[in-house]
């Protein structure tokens, strides 16, 4: 090999310029030029991203990457975030630690998503890692406070403990005194997740004070609000702040204490929590609010004139997290006050409910629309919709990357024209060309995945629910979209026709995930075994799909490519459909 | 490029002119090989052309006829009015839906009074300060709001701050407070003029509010 190459760079010098080539886009695209830049690459890459965790096994990503510092792995599908995967289904870590742990003594960081991490992981991870520096666990279950405590008492490097969105069992607050008292590396730490059960505010407040260089801490429900102030003047160098409970009987001494400490943050950008936020303490974060680019109040249940105070306070927002208790005033109001909002997220304070508890429209987002330039990532809960609103928001705003839309009462048509919601989603595909996600809902035909289909090239990810009337929709999506990664679909009537039709599709994409829609078992069966780098999962809680009839539709269906083949982990519920010749071997 | 890794299928080539009936026994093992990796795969077999879109579209298992499910025609026309039944159905609520994610429901329903009341009961013992939301209504209003009782102190407070908050979508006298008068559900699911009993007494025992007009 090195004869051949006697023209080029020696390795180190290619190895060198290679360490400058930072995203996996460009690190695949470099190892895929040659067999040498293979080579080198493979041996001086650091860091991996492994979108699912049964795509690949540990054996082949350790050994075709001997020297990996930090890695990311995704487990569950989506949808689970929504309860539509069976507890018990997958996505267990443990088996990635214990490969990692002999291979890679130098891991620096592992981040997850969606996996589920024993206590018994978390241990591992504290005893196998000499220079441990970042854990991130997000929407991860399954461990308690006993493994963080390991992380805690073992990690004598860590700079980052994100738990956000996890489901910790609480079983101690003291888990946090783990922490040695020579310990002082922590950047970033977030425990918004953990129960309203006890922290120990003196273990909490000595770490926060030693730690010199932390910039990020989001507490929990749990700390109230008179712990702020001290917490707050003990870190002044903080840049993102989550606050616990924002609720107390008002005091002015309390307040100014607080206004106080908040305005000795000078660096401040980020503030979340607000737990059941009183308004009357609200005007305590105001000094700071000028620099905030980043505002997270959906757990706060403030109404409408306090939201507006607050956001108009803030003209440099560029991220908004809000109840849909901000109304159509509120959001007029944040379209003329923050003229960098980049992203909007605005949640359902009553998901429920059949009638709208609060007055906020399609006007609320055709307002931001149109009074912010930057909006390019929207997340919008509501109860009525039009084409002409979609229509404008679109028009208004061709540079939105993520457009998710939720009208929370299924199949809703436009509640001015009683006509499906075709032509408005359409002319979001058509006029954002950048589209990389987006969610459907309310009332649509096949059309609108015909407007997917010829518009929406760039579209990473597609979540759709309750639409469509035939397999001709699927069709549209799978033959038209080409940048299609990640499809889910719950409860439209889509079928084996699409599916079988677009079947090498499939091996392009990350996932596929349909729920209660109408593709058979035996089609099912056939995808499995005719496309054998495809793990085809059934989803039946109801018991064998072979004890059905072979065109029975399947409860839930999720298919993925893999190179690692079949798992081994699957519960009694899963189904796996496998190729001919491990059916061959069971029979 | 998915996984990241590089470490992508080697879709296209093997692909390319599959025959779905004649799929033989030794390319599928070639397609499960754990070891193809260490086997070094040459480089024209494990990526080829793997970027040609071309060739991905090549294989359906079935070929598009352009006549889908014709059979579920008929279900097209029916889709609207079966929503309908659902909708009436307040607490016929459809697993995963809205997506919300598990821990912001649970949050949520900590809110709804009518629905999880001995945790809210449980909450308020533990912390007298904690949020409770009722729901209130007037009379001739069709959207109606949710309050949080606890940011309220007294009768007078409750009503002046509820007329004021309907009023910009009635129009309706705001000053004119005499003509509404405050009702409210108890726990035992009785409607009740609100004022008999003392504030805090109301406070525990409310469970939703309606302003109703004064007649004459």
């Amino acid at each position: 090999m090195q004869k051949k190459m006697a023209y080029s760079f020696p390795d180190e010098v290619l190895e060198h310029v290679f360490s400058f080539i930072q995203t996996d886009k460009d690190r695949n695209t470099v190892s895929m030029v040659c067999k040498s830049w293979y080579e080198i690459e493979r041996w001086c890459r650091r860091k991996i991203f492994i979108g699912n965790c049964y795509a690949v096994s540990p054996r082949m990503v350790i050994r075709r990457f001997p020297e990996v510092r930090s890695i990311e792995l995704k487990g569950k599908p989506h949808f689970a975030d929504f309860n539509l995967v069976p507890d018990g289904w997958g996505g267990y870590v443990l088996p990635w630690i214990a490969a990692m742990a002999g291979a890679y003594p130098w891991l620096e960081e592992i981040r997850l998503k969606r996996m589920v991490v024993t206590d018994e992981s978390l241990e591992l991870i504290a005893k196998s890692f000499k220079n441990f520096k970042v854990l991130v666990l997000s929407s991860c279950e399954g461990f308690s406070t006993d493994g963080l405590a390991a992380i805690a008492a073992g990690c004598k490097n860590l700079r980052e403990l994100d738990l956000r969105e996890s489901e910790v069992d609480d079983l101690s607050g003291h888990w946090l005194s783990h922490f040695p008292e020579t310990y002082t590396s922590l950047v970033s730490l977030n425990i918004s997740c953990l129960g309203s059960d006890e922290v120990s505010f003196s273990a909490l407040e000595r770490l926060v004070g030693r730690c010199p260089n932390l910039t990020t801490l989001r507490l929990n429900r749990a700390v109230p609000l008179d712990k702020i102030a001290n917490i707050l003047r003990r870190a002044p160098q903080l840049v993102e702040f989550g606050t616990g409970t924002y609720a107390a009987e008002l005091r002015p001494d309390v307040f100014s204490n607080l206004a106080g400490a908040f305005s000795s943050c000078k660096e401040l950008k980020s503030l979340s929590g607000f737990w059941d936020a009183v308004p009357a303490y609200l005007p305590a974060i105001y000094p700071v609010c000028s620099k905030l680019t980043s505002l997270n109040l959906s757990y706060a249940t403030i109404q409408s004139p306090d939201l507006i105070k607050l956001v108009s306070h803030c003209p440099n927002l560029q991220r908004l997290l809000v109840l849909d208790y901000i109304e159509d005033s509120g959001l007029e109001a944040l379209a003329s006050s923050c003229k960098d909002l980049r992203e909007l997220r605005v949640f359902p304070s009553d998901p429920f409910g059949a009638e709208p508890n609060v007055s906020l429209t399609e006007q609320g987002l055709v307002a931001v629309s149109l009074g912010c330039p930057k909006l390019q990532s929207v997340l919008y809960f509501c109860h009525q919709m039009t084409n002409a609103a979609l229509i404008t928001i679109a028009q208004n705003r061709p540079n939105l990357t993520r457009f998710r839309l939720c009208i929370i009462v299924p199949r809703t048509p436009d509640y001015l024209t009683l006509e499906p919601l075709d032509v408005g989603f359409g002319a979001i595909v058509e006029h954002c060309k950048n589209l990389k996600r987006l969610s459907l809902s309310g009332l649509l035909t096949d059309r609108v995945f015909e407007y997917i289909g010829t518009y929406a090239k760039e579209l990473e990810m597609l979540s759709v629910a309750f639409a469509g009337d035939s397999d001709l929709g699927l069709h549209h999506v799978l033959s038209g979209c080409e940048s299609l990664r990640k499809l889910e679909i719950r409860d439209c009537p889509f079928g084996d026709k699409a599916l079988l039709a677009n079947a090498a599709k499939l091996e392009t994409m990350r996932s596929l995930w349909m729920s209660s829609c109408s593709v058979s078992y035996g089609a099912c069966k056939l995808l499995g075994q005719k496309m054998p780098r495809l793990n085809v999962e059934v989803i039946d809680e109801r018991g064998p799909p072979d004890s059905r009839p072979e065109s029975c539709p399947v409860e839930k269906l999720y298919i993925y490519r893999s190179v690692a083949g079949p798992r081994f982990d699957m519960p009694p519920f899963v189904w796996m459909m496998d190729d001919e010749e491990s059916a061959l071997r069971l029979s | 490029m998915e996984l990241q890794l590089g470490l992508a299928l080697p879709t296209p080539n093997i692909i390319k002119g599959f025959d779905l009936n004649n799929l033989g026994f030794d390319q599928i093992k070639g397609f499960g090989d754990k070891d193809c990796v260490k086997n070094k795969r040459g480089f024209e077999q494990a990526f080829g052309n793997y970027f040609t879109h071309e060739d991905c579209k090549a294989m359906p298992l079935l070929l598009w006829n352009g006549q889908p499910n014709e059979e579920e025609d008929h279900k097209k026309n029916s889709t609207s009015s079966s929503m309908d039944e659902n909708e009436t159905e307040e607490e016929d609520e459809v697993v995963g839906w809205p997506p919300i994610k598990t821990w912001r429901k649970k949050l949520f329903q900590q809110h709804q009074p009518g629905r999880v009341e001995n945790n809210i009961r449980k909450v308020e013992n533990k912390e007298n300060g904690r949020s409770i939301y009722v729901k209130v209504k007037m009379e001739g209003v069709a959207i109606a709001r949710k309050i949080d009782i606890r940011l309220y102190h007294s009768y007078e407070a409750l009503t002046n701050s509820l007329i004021s908050m309907f009023a910009k979508h009635q129009k309706c006298d705001e000053d004119d407070y005499t003509r509404y008068t405050l009702t409210y559900q108890d726990k035992e699911g009785d409607w009740l003029i609100a004022g008999d009993i003392p504030w805090e007494t109301f406070v525990r025992s409310v469970q939703r509010l309606e302003i109703v007009r004064n007649s004459g």
